[in-house]
């Protein structure tokens, strides 16, 4: 142990720490929580970024012996979020303050970098943001943020444009007004899951198989119960014989509950085995340590190909049951099912058959393809790869439950505070009323926080103890034991006439789901639903079977399956392009759809029932395509710098969804309150979207009152009406369409209100700033704070409130088009993108910056699943690579050279003020755009992703 | 995991700690040992904080630069050469270079090491401290390349600086990994001297290949001084031929041997043409 001295902010704290103990460690417990921490140590993520005498350091990697008598700086004395400082504001202003776990140590290096470089260079401030992963928003707009951040500094207001306005009619949405928690979340001040544990909390820890595949023979937990202060262990032994699964989606699921909390065979290197619950976390290791298990090995299967050769080992063995629709000879069946194996439960059939390790299937078509093959002049078939993708949240996946007044309360980091809410609840076996889940900020989740893959833990051994637990995976855990994207073979054979006109599609989609079969239909097939109906093409086919295997678990991440059908689909069109003698662009502006165009493939692409087949509706595909090509000059050859170096140019079509229509559903609420202020209660889960802010945004515009008289509470299930999550790009279209109705109806009722109070027909009143009732007959004013005050006096007719619900039928899809140059290195392999042009219509960007900003991030994950990102296993199921320096994510060395978001403005007709989804669609652009630059570049056809410079060598025949 | 750190008073003192304490490790910058993975395991950290080994001076006819300069300082210095801030560089993160040392580097002596495989082709040396059987103090100048031969016997030397010769000698470095913060595949550097007639000598060729450590190839270096292999392609061959590699997630051996030959060639092209120096 050793005394020290630490001025930290300039305050002095003298503490006795053991010498071993990191910065950071010492600093939370000092209360400066805006110190985070990300990667356990490794020195990579930057969270834990201070300012030590002056110098940036990693909190996590600096022993607080190290910094005794030194002067430490953390985000705490930036400014509050009450009182931002300049570069804490205008963080905000440009967009990049989004899930922002580690938004305060972006703050507080660029506060550095302004202090020592007022007028910093765009290479200076990518330099001191190279230790700081961004998951979310990308790095482009913190240029911006500099920027606006220096001219605020010289003349006290900006004069760059932060992001493009649309609709000129209305004054908050299409407006970047920034995000409404923006300054809770910039500043560091308690937001995440972590800032909600309270003292004497119990610390839950997990064992996990060191086998992929095996039996649990005998688990002996005798020695583990003896350590002090452990409270339960809980194993396949005492655990509730429920089956369920993890996958947070509409109920019924279309995923099998092909799981109990702890099975007696475990599936994958990492599954649970055991689960200790301990007054610290150091006595739940100790007696983590002290359970002794027998396993029986089984020999593991990883791949779809090994999951479908004969014979091949079953990963579910167990008894079949169907909720709806059994077949009539389940019994026979299920003669052979082990019951070590456990059972799987469909609600409905989805042509799973586990003895084949087929989880799931679907087939559908239009046309006939035979019919088009035999009509086309050329007809290719390739297949694509595409391999297991982590999605790193910075915040990983984390719970804090406890008892209140007899109910189970659940602190989540999550996406669906509803399913959590159903799931555990079923896992409990208790009714919803007994349980309450607050969702707090979420540091990342990109759908992996769309499964419930802690909570169902943690709220079972709260329940059953009593007492309050917390749980944080370790970043090691994030890789091994969480949802990823699932590893896919996409086989598309696709016929052209000599004129480019595709006459017919098939495409062939086996998805490796891993052990437990969540998302096993529905993400899969949006390789499919997410990419044939961007053709216009009559005869179209699909086949998506999902497999079993030993891998890590998959799950939902941001696209679903449609970054890898866009990547097979688009690469195989450029394929048939440069097979027929058409340009590739060409091609694609002969087939695409266009509004009006009738989507008969919808028909069977619905999730587990037949799909709603509509015609396209707004549609900015066109105006991607032309706009992007002649950005990049599409047709124009560049050379490289050098010789070795070779350029080329590529693009892909691309589409999403804007929620599941006649699925996803979103509700909420709003009242007045008595001083003419407004609350509103959405039941959509922010998950740093901006989807608060969205919210708000319904209110303000309905009543023209500013930002700050709107108050949204939201993803709370106590509170707030019950909406499908934050998933499937449903977030503005569904959980806002539910905002702006509720903001609708409180202003119909507002205006009945006020007609009766001011004795005036209801149709001449009219709302208007800073938040009054105005006769357009009389000219009489009514104050909303009036209005409310005479409501709720005693002898009105009560406070004044609305509620809305939305769904629909309408589709209402984002289009639109990335285009790539790349650099390919013909000696080394090495691919620098030099130019990403990313151009994309979402209706009405109700949040343009923030828009921006998920549309930069999105890009760039998927650059990163393009080139780098893999998780690879050894031969006995094992991650060799669990961490950010073995995994390679991209942070700001990767961003392309030019890196541009654009937002193409199309009115939704259906979408709330216009608008549709985001995000998810940024995902799938990437891999077909670089594989088809590459191509351009070197002749050769990228056909397994991340096209790596080992694998770039291979094809260019080097090695 | 550390439980005891140690603040020497001078360096003597540091000696001294380090003697009388077992399974004890200089502490530097940190980044290594407190880092989440690392393959250092010690009980007892022994700072060098304090110790006056953060300065580079310009000695004449050598630059000396204190074994705990950050490699931000050597990117920061109009004293370091530019083959060494490129070797800085490779470490990717701003806020690492900031506390990640070059003798904490260098002592590392690894395949992930930034700065190993370009200070031994430099033929730099380093000023090194010990003590003797009988506790006396003793400070000696050796050749980085007996540092490198010998590094595992150099465990309780104390590494004081690394001396770069201000002769005119090419140095050139490459690192290839996938991302810029990833491990890295290969890291290569070649060193050598063009003397009159074009007489090449005191060359030095060296390769960190991830999972095979760092490697010297002597016989490359032979053959290029006698003259055997002169072009840019005999030189990729011979290095490919005798580099050893292993498979492993970062990348196949034959992709490894490939790589780092090609950028020894590359180097030794550069070289040829009289490139940066």
């Amino acid at each position: 142990m050793s005394r020290i001295t630490l001025f930290v902010n300039k305050k002095k704290h003298t503490v006795e720490v053991e010498d071993g103990r990191t910065l950071r460690s010492v600093l939370v417990e000092l209360g400066y929580r805006s110190v985070r921490d990300s990667d356990d140590g490794e020195g990579f993520v930057g969270s834990d970024t201070v300012i030590v005498d002056d110098i940036p350091v990693y909190a996590n990697l600096t022993l607080a012996v190290q910094v005794d008598g030194c002067q430490i700086r953390t985000a705490e004395s930036l400014g509050t979020s009450r009182n931002l400082n300049i570069v804490q504001q205008a963080m905000i202003d440009s967009g990049v303050v989004q899930s922002a776990y580690n938004a305060p140590a972006a703050a507080l290096l660029l506060t550095w970098l302004l202090e020592h470089h007022p007028q910093p260079t765009r290479e200076q401030v990518k330099e001191v943001l190279s230790g700081l992963f961004i998951r979310d928003s990308g790095y482009e707009q913190f240029y911006t943020a500099v920027q606006l951040a220096v001219e605020r500094s010289a003349s006290g207001s900006y004069q760059s444009e932060i992001a493009p306005s649309f609709r000129d009619h209305l004054t908050y949405v299409g407006k970047a007004k920034g995000k409404v928690d923006g300054p809770v979340l910039v500043s560091g001040e308690p937001a995440f899951v972590e800032d909600r544990v309270q003292p004497g909390y119990y610390s839950l820890v997990v064992l996990r198989s060191p086998h992929a595949h095996a039996y649990i023979k005998k688990i002996d937990i005798s020695e583990a119960l003896k350590v002090e202060g452990v409270e339960t262990i809980i194993t396949h032994e005492n655990c509730p014989d429920v089956y369920y699964m993890q996958a947070g989606q509409s109920n019924p699921e279309p995923s099998p509950h092909d799981r109990k909390l702890l099975n007696q065979k475990v599936r994958h290197v990492g599954d649970r085995v055991a689960a200790i619950v301990a007054e610290t976390e150091q006595q739940a290791l100790e007696a983590r340590d002290k359970i002794r298990v027998e396993y029986e090995v089984l020999k593991p299967i990883f791949t779809v190909e090994e999951a479908m050769a004969e014979g091949a080992p079953r990963v579910h063995n167990g008894v079949v049951e169907y909720r709806s629709g059994a077949p009539s000879d389940l019994d026979a069946y299920n003669k052979d099912a082990d019951p070590r194996d456990g059972k799987v439960v469909y609600m409905f059939p989805l042509h799973g058959d586990i003895r084949r390790n087929i989880a799931s299937a679907a087939y559908g078509k239009i046309g006939d393809v035979e019919k088009g093959f035999a009509e086309a002049d050329t007809v290719i078939e390739r297949t694509y790869q595409t391999t297991q993708i982590q999605c790193t949240p910075l915040e990983p996946h984390i719970c804090y439950a406890r008892i209140e007044g007899g109910r189970l309360v659940l602190n989540a980091s999550t996406q669906v505070p509803f399913h959590v809410r159903r799931i555990v609840g079923w896992v409990c076996q208790i009714p919803e009323n007994k349980i309450r889940v607050i969702k707090e900020r979420v540091g990342g989740g990109y759908g992996s926080k769309q499964d419930v893959l802690v909570e169902d833990l943690v709220g079972y051994a709260t329940w059953i103890t009593g007492k309050p637990v917390f749980y944080r995976n370790t970043r090691e855990e994030e890789f091994i034991a969480n949802s990823t994207r699932h590893p896919m073979r996409v086989t598309v054979k696709m016929g052209a006439k000599k004129d480019g006109t595709i006459t017919a599609v098939e495409m062939d989609v086996r998805a490796n789901t891993g052990p437990y079969g969540n998302h096993c239909l529905t993400v899969p097939m949006n390789a499919c639903s997410k990419t044939l109906p961007l053709l216009a093409v009559d005869n179209m086919k699909f086949q998506v079977i999902t497999y079993y295997s030993n891998i890590a678990p998959t799950g939902a991440y941001q696209g679903y399956g449609a970054p890898k059908g866009s990547y097979a689909l688009m690469t195989c069109m450029a394929e048939l392009a440069k097979e027929i003698g058409v340009d590739y662009w060409q091609m694609a502006m002969k087939n695409k759809v266009e509004r009006g165009y009738m989507l008969e493939i919808l028909r069977g692409l619905g999730e587990g029932r037949e799909g709603n087949v509509v015609p396209v509706g707004s549609c900015g595909l066109e105006e991607s395509l032309v706009r992007g090509a002649e950005m990049i000059e599409w047709g124009k050859k560049v050379e490289g710098p050098s010789p070795e170096w070779k350029v080329g140019k590529g693009f892909a079509m691309i589409q999403q969804g804007s929620g599941l229509p006649g699925l996803d559903h979103g509700n909420a609420w709003a009242k007045l309150l008595t001083d003419g202020t407004f609350q509103i209660f959405s039941g959509g889960a922010d998950i740093g979207t901006g989807l608060d802010t969205v919210t708000a945004k319904m209110i303000s515009e309905a009543f023209c009152v500013p930002l700050d008289r709107v108050t949204v509470t939201s993803g709370d299930t106590d509170s707030c009406t019950f909406d499908t999550g934050a998933f499937a790009s449903s977030g503005t279209y569904f959980a806002g369409g539910a905002s702006y109705k509720a903001a609708e109806d409180l202003r119909k009722n507002l205006l009945s209100e006020a007609a009766l109070q001011m004795g005036e027909d209801v149709d001449d009143l009219s709302l208007r700033e800073p938040g009054e009732v105005y006769s357009t007959k009389t000219g009489a004013v009514l104050s909303y704070a009036d209005l409310s005050h005479t409501a709720l006096s005693g002898t009105g007719r009560g406070q004044v409130m609305g509620t809305g619900s939305f769904t629909t039928l309408h589709n209402s899809i984002p289009y639109g088009a990335h285009f790539a140059q790349v650099a390919v290195n013909t000696r080394t392999g090495e691919i620098k993108v030099q130019k990403f042009y990313a151009l994309q219509d979402a209706g009405t960007p109700i949040n343009p910056e923030l828009a921006l900003g998920q549309l930069y991030g999105a890009a760039l994950k998927s650059i990163g699943h393009t080139l780098y990102e893999n998780m690879i296993l050894d031969e006995e199921g094992r991650c060799l690579n669990p961490n950010f320096t073995g995994y390679q994510v991209p942070m700001i060395s990767e961003v392309p050279e030019d890196f541009k978001a654009i937002l193409i403005d199309v009115n939704d007709e259906v979408g709330p003020y216009g608008a549709k989804s985001i995000s998810e669609i940024a995902t799938n652009g990437a891999a077909p755009a670089i594989a088809t630059a590459i191509h351009d570049a070197v002749g050769i056809w990228m056909r397994s992703w991340p096209f790596t410079p080992e694998k770039i060598l291979k094809e260019l025949g080097k090695i | 995991m550390i439980q005891q750190y140690l603040v020497a008073s001078n360096i003597a003192d540091a000696l001294t700690l380090k003697r009388n304490n077992a399974k004890s490790l200089w502490f530097a910058g940190g980044t290594e040992i407190n880092r989440l993975g690392s393959t250092l395991d010690a009980k007892v950290g022994i700072s060098l904080k304090g110790l006056g080994l953060d300065t580079i001076i310009d000695e004449g006819p050598s630059i000396r630069i204190g074994a705990m300069v950050t490699l931000q300082q050597l990117i920061d210095s109009p004293l370091i050469p530019a083959w060494l801030k490129d070797g800085a560089r490779y470490c990717a993160s701003f806020t690492r270079r900031h506390m990640a040392t070059i003798g904490g580097n260098l002592a590392l002596m690894s395949d992930h090491s930034f700065l190993a495989p370009a200070l031994i082709a430099s033929r730099c040396s380093l000023v090194t401290a010990n003590l003797t059987e009988g506790g006396a103090y003793s400070e000696d100048e050796v050749p980085v390349r007996e540092y490198y031969t010998y590094y595992k016997q150099h465990a309780t030397t104390l590494l004081l600086a690394i001396s770069l010769p201000k002769d005119k000698r090419y140095v050139g470095s490459r690192r290839y990994a996938t991302t810029a913060q990833g491990h890295s595949s290969a890291a290569v550097a070649f060193g050598a001297m063009m003397g009159e007639g074009l007489v090449i000598s005191h060359v030095r060729v060296v390769a960190a290949l991830h999972g095979s450590g760092i490697q010297r190839l002597t016989t490359v270096e032979n053959a290029i001084e006698s003259g055997e292999l002169s072009s840019r392609e005999d030189v990729q061959l011979a290095v490919r031929q005798e580099l050893e590699a292993v498979d492993d997630f970062v990348g196949s051996s034959q992709y490894k041997r490939y790589i780092a030959s090609e950028g020894i060639a590359q180097l030794f092209g550069e070289f040829l043409k009289g490139g940066a120096r």
